[in-house]
């Protein structure tokens, strides 16, 4: 199943939904193939992305219980694999319990919205050179465009349940993803100052060796390696995976914004966070690892859409590896690592970026050169990122912003 | 006509999301509403050729200028439930705003405006591929401020994006530092205002 | 040809202006008003936005149309851009002293801001 046998299933379809439609008026048979090819193309990624979050959740339950040295689920089918089945049928039967006080158009509608940004920005995704279901001129804006949107679901959620605590979670929920929300832009302009378009199939293609070739040839992730770690930070901190899972932690405000919500509602926040899971994944693969060009061209009789899953894949196993190792931080530590570290880190790299940019590769000097330079940036960046987190460390016991309620007996308050 | 029902439906979805803008009784309401009316105005951009703004639109208003109004909702919550949300002028008001709309609706549609491109299709001629030879139109695209004159590839066109970074960068280089300032004063005026 | 007349984006803009002016002149609740004026903002930009499309300088591809035509003028596009950092400064900085002023007077009623009054 190559990209090219993909093009040519997809114009034979395109004909024979003319030939069916073509008792409508002439004008109106190629916007309504058009959209009916669109109808498609979106319940064939839902179908797939659908059963890869399925198999997500039993990839992180098993992952997670090796790093902990257990064995995780093995009774349902072989090693488990009947696992997200069994998981959804105790969700469904769950029952549906809705607070009386609950605002309710809401407090549903909170539960029912949180889905779609995380499912939207798989539109702008190319698993292969073709097989894009959106290839917009401005594809990866539009992937954070749509997923800063989940915030107001978030909100919905929170004032929707009518629970003090449940809008406590919300509103320290938001603010963590709005903070995060820059580092992770400004950590990818430095890409898109490189690749030079916004487009998603002209990145990839930049990232050579199969693409047009252009600047630089070379996947991104070796000449933005720290953009590329805090991009992973600021992903993980933004669909609020450990350790950054403060909003939904077991020991923290019972269960935050999510408190109230019991069956399959709850089951919407489960399917958001992995769906948004793997549309980071997917999206770091593309911005860093090349997409679906292979890493060398001899390599090129892999079909791309095996890179690109195995990427994504890969970049999946990274986040259950940062959850399953690392604990969870503070909401004051949190909010001071982004503001205080990160963003600092991100302008930077930002400046660094455009100056070698404009200085070496306007000038046309050879790739070596341009290679080394960057090397050197990255070098001094880490450099800056150990010195702020040193500095860090060293005020930890003044945190600028309290965001949770005075616990001390001492009687100090916030 | 595929064309013209989308812009009526979403045209529609906005002026019913800004109406229950300004009737809803809760504030939290209103604001859920005026999100989804940002949303309808960034499908118009999107139905005019303007996808960039389309989604800045969509990035600045709903991902950021949302979140800011709905923090102040939560922040500020008091009970006004009893009382009318609207105070003594609604009657007059209403007339104002229906005469100006009166007004601004006849000169749209009666106005003789310099229109230049009927002729221009989405398909060809808004979101115009990088790379697009350009030929003589070069001359044009440069006197536009949408291309810099000694560009070594003068014969090839930038992409949409391309075009306005180089305008914001070139012919309305002022307005964008002032305006990064103007954001700089914001960010600190607030901070400063809404802190203990 | 373009399916879409100009008047039709002028007449949507100007609806949802009058909508915003309306809000803006007739609630109580501070944020209420602000929300009025945001929405004035977008019907502006859905204007600048309007004329951007249809009064643009042209370019042709080719000799003839059938080779398409492209817009160079982003007069209108800059606009937006400007009005839209604008209006975010403008809410960030009005929320701050809706907020402020909640601090000290526990309202956000406009009734209620008399304090300079007479």
């Amino acid at each position: 199943m190559t990209d090219a046998w993909v093009v040519l299933q997809a114009s034979g379809l395109r004909e024979s939904l003319a030939g069916l439609l073509s008792r409508l008026p002439e004008g109106a048979i190629a916007p309504t193939v058009e959209l009916l090819m669109a109808v498609l193309k979106a319940t064939a990624i839902v179908l797939v992305i659908q059963l890869g979050m399925l198999y997500s959740t039993w990839l992180e339950r098993k992952f997670i219980a090796r790093i902990q040295d257990r064995v995780g689920p093995n009774r349902i089918g072989l090693f488990g694999l009947g696992v997200p089945f069994a998981d959804m049928v105790k969700i469904l039967t769950k029952e549906d319990i809705t607070p009386t006080a609950a605002h309710r158009w809401v407090y549903n509608l909170g539960a029912v919205l949180v889905v779609p940004p995380a499912l939207l920005g798989f539109a702008v995704i190319a698993f292969d050179r073709h097989l894009i279901a959106a290839d917009l001129s401005v594809g990866i804006l539009f992937f954070f465009a749509v997923a800063s949107t989940s915030v107001i679901p978030i909100f919905m959620a929170g004032w929707g349940s009518r629970n003090k605590y449940a809008l406590i979670g919300a509103m320290r929920a938001v603010a963590q993803i709005v903070s995060y929300e820059i580092p992770q832009v400004l950590s990818l302009v430095g890409v898109l100052l490189l690749a030079g378009t916004l487009g998603v199939n002209e990145l990839i293609a930049s990232q050579g060796p199969l693409g047009d070739g252009g600047f630089p040839g070379v996947w991104f992730v070796f000449l933005q390696p720290i953009a590329f770690i805090i991009f992973l930070i600021a992903t993980s901190a933004e669909i609020e995976r450990t350790p950054f899972d403060i909003p939904d932690a077991e020991s923290e405000i019972i269960a935050g914004y999510h408190t109230e919500y019991s069956g399959i509602k709850f089951g919407m926040f489960y399917l958001a966070l992995y769906f948004a899971t793997i549309a980071a994944a997917a999206i770091g693969a593309i911005l860093f690892l090349g997409g679906w060009q292979p890493p060398f061209a001899f390599l090129a009789f892999v079909p791309g859409w095996a890179w690109m899953t195995g990427k994504t894949v890969l970049l999946v196993l990274v986040f259950m590896w940062l959850r399953g190792t690392l604990p969870r931080l503070r909401a004051d530590q949190l909010m001071a690592f982004a503001w205080k570290i990160l963003v600092p880190l991100t302008l930077v790299n930002l400046l660094l970026t455009g100056l070698i940019g404009k200085l070496l590769y306007a000038a046309e000097q050879p790739p070596l050169v341009v290679f080394a330079a960057f090397t050197v940036s990255n070098a001094v960046l880490l450099g800056l990122l150990l010195w702020l987190i040193a500095w860090w460390r060293e005020r930890d016991g003044a945190p600028a912003v309290r965001f949770d309620a005075p616990l001390a007996p001492s009687g100090r308050t916030a | 006509m595929i064309e013209q029902g989308a812009f009526i439906a979403i045209a529609a979805v906005t002026l019913i999301a800004a109406c229950a803008v300004v009737v809803a009784r809760t504030v939290f309401v209103s604001a859920l509403w005026l999100v989804l009316s940002f949303v309808g105005i960034a499908g118009l951009y999107i139905m005019a050729g303007a996808y960039f703004l389309g989604v800045v639109q969509v990035l600045v208003y709903v991902g950021a200028i949302s979140v800011l109004i709905l923090f102040a909702v939560m922040l500020t919550r008091n009970v006004m439930a009893e009382e009318s949300p609207f105070n003594r002028e609604t009657v007059i008001s209403f007339m104002v705003v229906g005469s100006l709309f009166g007004v601004l609706a006849i000169a749209g549609y009666t106005a003789d405006w310099p229109l230049t491109h009927g002729a221009v299709t989405p398909a060809n001629g808004l979101a115009v591929p990088a790379g697009t030879d350009l030929g003589a139109s070069a001359a044009l695209a440069v006197a536009a401020g949408a291309m810099p004159a000694a560009d070594p590839g003068a014969a090839t066109m930038p992409g949409t994006v391309a075009m306005l970074g180089r305008s914001l960068m070139s012919e309305h280089l002022l307005a964008f530092e002032v305006m990064s300032i103007i954001l700089l004063v914001a960010l600190v005026g607030a901070i400063v205002i809404a802190r203990d | 040809m373009t399916a879409i007349p100009l008047w039709w984006y002028l007449f949507v803009s100007a609806a949802v202006f009058c909508i915003g002016m309306f809000g803006a002149l007739t609630r109580r609740n501070a944020i209420n008003v602000l929300m009025g004026i945001e929405l004035m903002l977008n019907a502006v930009n859905l204007n600048a936005v309007a004329f951007w499309r249809y009064t643009s300088p042209v370019a042709d591809l080719g000799a003839d149309e059938s080779a398409g035509r492209f817009i160079v003028g982003m007069d209108g596009q800059v606009f937006v851009v400007m009005i839209i950092a604008l209006a975010a400064a403008e809410a960030a900085v009005g929320l701050a002293l809706i907020i402020a002023i909640y601090r000290s007077r526990r309202t956000v009623a406009l009734d209620d801001f008399t304090l300079m009054q007479g």
